[in-house]
């Protein structure tokens, strides 16, 4: 079964049981992998009546069929779990080195349940699987833990939590290889919660392809279209993804100031240009990536990786900071902590406008660039406002009165795009599966970088289709899994083409799209499982009635109700966004629903 | 109905078909999915010269009024948008690729963009051509793997996110046919330029 | 008068990444930007046309939904120029 190991490497931290089991092929051709085979095992292990954090919740760490077989970005993987931050189903996915290395153990994922006695970690290797003690590494940062494991991009890499994790801050993640992270819905609380704090690999096993000259073929058609593609051939390695920046901001789409502003005086301080100008030491690749997207930067006081332009618009625009080098090393510690950029600058920036309208007690205030990192350190260790901030700020701005200040879609904390200038965007926040969330089909591409057409970012009409399209594609791309970047070159015609030549199993581009279609059904069952409503299906009262004052985007306010209702019909769901049983029976769901 | 920006598309791609010599006065159709709907060209409406009144909305599977109003070949667009995830249809008759369909069971081009963009193109044969059964389920199917088909003695069928999209696919493909009729017409022996180009019948 | 925004690599070409400049439509201005500047010129253009992946924005609005290079411009509107770092639409052959 070339393209998966065949075999799931199952551990349970309460009994130290460790196991392994088949891969069920049948669920491999449905689910493929990473996000998919992480969703279906959930659906199986993790009920409504689980809470996030307690042992009866698992982690799921999965590769997909394309991991580590030297495909182009073939790096990657996915964590799966009960969101602690949403409530809702969570994949996270990250790239590196660690996915090649534990795929290459021989297991195409990693369960693990329970919880353990004492702080522990799990090391995979060619000696064998081991549980061990890890009191030593409790309350290390990130950087200690992963250099006391021995990590070593040629042979050993490690994945583990920081203290923001081993505090059960719900804005945590989990980091690998010391600087990849798979951040979004907590997850890093979760593996906390396990008193885990580590998974060690050292792989060596290779996989050949079925089809060796049609895969050597396909390597060389796709190396070829991502040398072609602007986007990977020079934007991304030239500037980053911080490249979008001014683009954002130009058209009016860059939140600022926690949404209260579109468009940011000081993006062109903080803008991928400037990074290349200024803080820029090199760019970086993980393994088997052509493109480089990772920056490696220096300031005066420290040097690390990124920030991303996720990371940067979080404590740049959002909160109303132009100071790059301090946005920089808000970035580093975040990630040495073991935190979400994302969710941590918004929720600082919910903050500085609740203190700014009085509502908290706090110096915090926008632009207040001194009181970054503090805060940042108080959300990870949990101290004054900072255990308030830790639980993400919907919890945080409900606490204080205010639900409606959390910029916040199923109370994950909206990325960098004000969809108020993005229609579609506002469509896709609201109907993520894990919550406001930008990798679940970014319409970056088709309403502002004509990737694969430039469509109207300010109209509705017909924008629920590919919302939906892109959502599907995304899922397929994280099943496999690639990298969204490579993605927006190669599509799922060459995708499935490599699939097929690896594998052996035909796949074409529309069986990967419906394999995307699968998995965004599933995550919706399994949403709608825990009581999540058509209701959830909405945004920020702000972006749904405060229309943006000034720039490119003034006077729009998101038209969700219209592009939801069309969304809802495209994708085979009744009206209250519950998928119709011929939709199921399509995609070979019917059976999970009695 | 249909928004000013949606109709600009069909019309630009609709002008650009006919005015590019890829289908006749009549001939040729184009379509995109909104939601659980089609909005399809009239029956009898000129490519080259549509309207806002040339369009008809019907849904994607079922009898309503939009049905006997659309082109006859509104099954085929129907099984193409269910079968895949299509958002766009573009299909007319381009004479080069016409008459090199009816000499081969595919079409490999030879040409740097053609051969970048589309690799390989099946031709397909239908026992009966417009609007049948058959032929909309064998199109749809070919449609899962390929993003432009060809119909051996009739047409393209290509699927897109934008129609613009759609209309990419069928004129690099009628580039790339005009430009396999013109060397072998040349008769003189290929010098192949392409790395890898024996492979791009396995794609 | 207009002012013209560069962006990304595009201003390598350019002295400063803000320039004025005057004009009917959005092509005339570009045109007179790119008169002394035949870098840029080729940088932006290929048969008169942008360059496949440019993308030009007049006030945040991409000249694509109006009329292109015939867009016409009103004393005071700012003009926005990215290279292929914003536009990259692989499918679109070069």
């Amino acid at each position: 079964m070339e393209g998966w190991a065949g075999k799931i490497l199952d551990i349970d931290l309460t009994s130290g049981e460790i196991s392994s089991h088949p891969l069920d092929r049948e669920m491999a051709r449905l689910f493929l992998g990473g996000r998919g085979l992480g969703a279906r095992l959930l659906w199986d292990l993790v009920g409504p009546e689980v809470k996030p954090l307690s042992p009866e919740n698992v982690l799921i760490f999965a590769t997909g069929p394309l991991t580590a077989s030297g495909v182009q970005t073939s790096n990657r993987f996915s964590v799966s779990t009960k969101s602690p931050l949403t409530g809702t189903i969570l994949d996270a996915n990250s790239g590196g080195w660690w996915g090649m290395r534990f795929k290459r153990t021989g297991y195409d994922a990693l369960i693990v349940r329970g919880r353990a006695p004492q702080p522990s970690l799990i090391e995979i290797g060619p000696e064998g699987i081991a549980i061990q003690d890890a009191a030593h590494l409790w309350g290390k940062t990130v950087s200690e833990t992963t250099e006391l494991l021995g990590q070593n991009n040629n042979r050993r890499n490690v994945l583990c939590i920081g203290p923001a994790g081993e505090n059960l801050s719900l804005v945590s993640a989990i980091m690998n290889d010391g600087h990849r992270s798979l951040a979004r819905g907590g997850p890093g609380a979760v593996m906390g919660s396990k008193n885990l704090k580590a998974i060690v690999t050292v792989g060596t096993e290779k996989n050949q392809a079925q089809n060796p000259d049609q895969f050597k073929f396909m390597l060389y058609e796709t190396g070829k279209i991502i040398k072609q593609s602007p986007l990977t051939s020079k934007a991304l390695p030239q500037f980053g993804t911080a490249a979008v920046m001014n683009v954002v901001n130009e058209i009016g789409a860059l939140p600022t100031r926690n949404f209260q502003q579109s468009q940011f005086e000081g993006a062109e301080a903080i803008s991928g240009e400037r990074m290349t100008e200024t803080i820029l030491v090199k760019k970086q690749a993980c393994w088997a990536c052509p493109i480089s997207c990772t920056r490696i930067t220096k300031t005066d006081r420290a040097e690390g990786e990124g920030p991303e332009y996720e990371s940067t618009w979080a404590f740049g625009a959002q909160c109303g900071i132009d100071d790059l080098p301090l946005i920089a090393e808000a970035n580093y510690l975040c990630n040495d902590l073991g935190l979400d950029t994302i969710s941590v600058g918004s929720s600082i920036g919910c903050a500085m406008e609740m203190a700014d309208r009085g509502l908290v007690d706090s110096e915090l205030r926008f632009g207040r660039g001194d009181l970054l990192y503090e805060t940042i350190s108080d959300i990870a260790y949990r101290r004054g406002m900072g255990a308030e901030l830790a639980e993400g700020s919907y919890r945080f701005a409900a606490k204080h009165g205010a639900p409606e200040l959390s910029m916040s879609a199923k109370k994950l904390e909206l990325p960098a795009y004000d969809p108020r200038g993005m229609q579609g965007q506002g469509l896709l926040y609201a109907t993520s599966n894990r919550g406001g969330c930008h990798m679940r089909g970014n319409m970056l591409g088709p309403e502002v970088l004509a990737l694969p057409r430039l469509v109207d970012r300010l109209a509705t009409q017909g924008k629920s289709g590919i919302v939906a399209v892109h959502q599907d594609t995304s899922a397929a791309v994280d099943s496999l899994v690639v990298c969204k970047f490579a993605n927006m070159a190669a599509t799922e015609e060459h995708f499935a083409r490599l699939l097929t030549a690896l594998s052996g199993l035909p796949f074409t581009a529309q069986d990967l799209s419906q394999v995307g279609e699968r998995v965004w059904n599933l995550e919706r069952l399994y949403n709608l499982r825990e009581g999540f409503t058509a209701a959830d299906d909405t945004l920020p009262e702000r972006l749904l009635t405060e229309p943006v004052s000034a720039g490119p985007s003034a006077g729009f306010t998101v038209k969700l109700a219209p592009m939801l209702q069309e969304y809802y019909e495209f994708r085979g769901w009744d009206e209250q966004g519950v998928p119709l049983p011929e939709t199921l029976k399509e995609l070979e769901l019917d059976t999970l629903v009695s | 109905m249909i928004d000013q920006r949606l109709f600009e598309e069909f019309r630009d791609v609709g002008r650009d078909i006919y005015v590019g010599g890829m289908t006749s006065s009549h001939g040729g159709n184009v379509s995109v999915r909104v939601g659980k709907r089609i909005i399809i060209k009239r029956r009898g409406a000129q490519l080259g010269r549509l309207k806002p009144s040339d369009f008809v909305t019907t849904i994607l599977n079922g009898e309503d009024s939009g049905v006997t109003l659309a082109s006859s070949e509104l099954i085929v667009h129907r099984a193409i948008f269910q079968k895949t995830n299509a958002l766009a249809i573009v299909h007319c008759h381009p004479p080069t690729a016409v008459a090199l369909s009816l000499t081969r069971d595919e079409i490999v081009p030879i040409d740097n963009e053609c051969s970048y963009l589309l690799h390989r193109i099946p031709v397909l044969s239908a026992e009966y051509s417009s609007g049948s059964p058959q032929m909309a389920a064998i199109v749809s199917d070919a449609l899962r793997e390929y993003k432009l088909i060809m119909l051996r003695g009739h047409g393209v069928f290509a699927i897109g996110q934008t129609l613009d999209e759609a209309l990419q696919w069928v004129s690099a493909f009628e580039m790339g046919c005009n430009i396999i009729y013109k060397v072998e017409t040349l008769g003189s022996k290929l010098i192949e330029f392409r790395k890898h180009s024996e492979s791009y019948s396995s794609w | 008068m207009n002012v013209i925004k560069l962006f990304g690599s595009f201003r390598q070409y350019s002295p400063a990444p803000v320039i004025e400049a005057s004009g009917e439509t959005v092509g005339a201005v570009l045109d007179s930007l790119c008169s002394e500047n035949p870098e840029l010129r080729t940088a932006i253009f290929e048969d008169r046309q942008l360059r496949p992946h440019v993308r030009v924005m007049v006030d945040g609005r991409d000249i694509e939904l109006s009329a292109g290079l015939d867009t016409p411009l009103a004393a005071g509107q700012s003009i926005a120029i990215f290279p292929p770092i914003a536009g990259g639409s692989h499918r679109r052959w070069r």
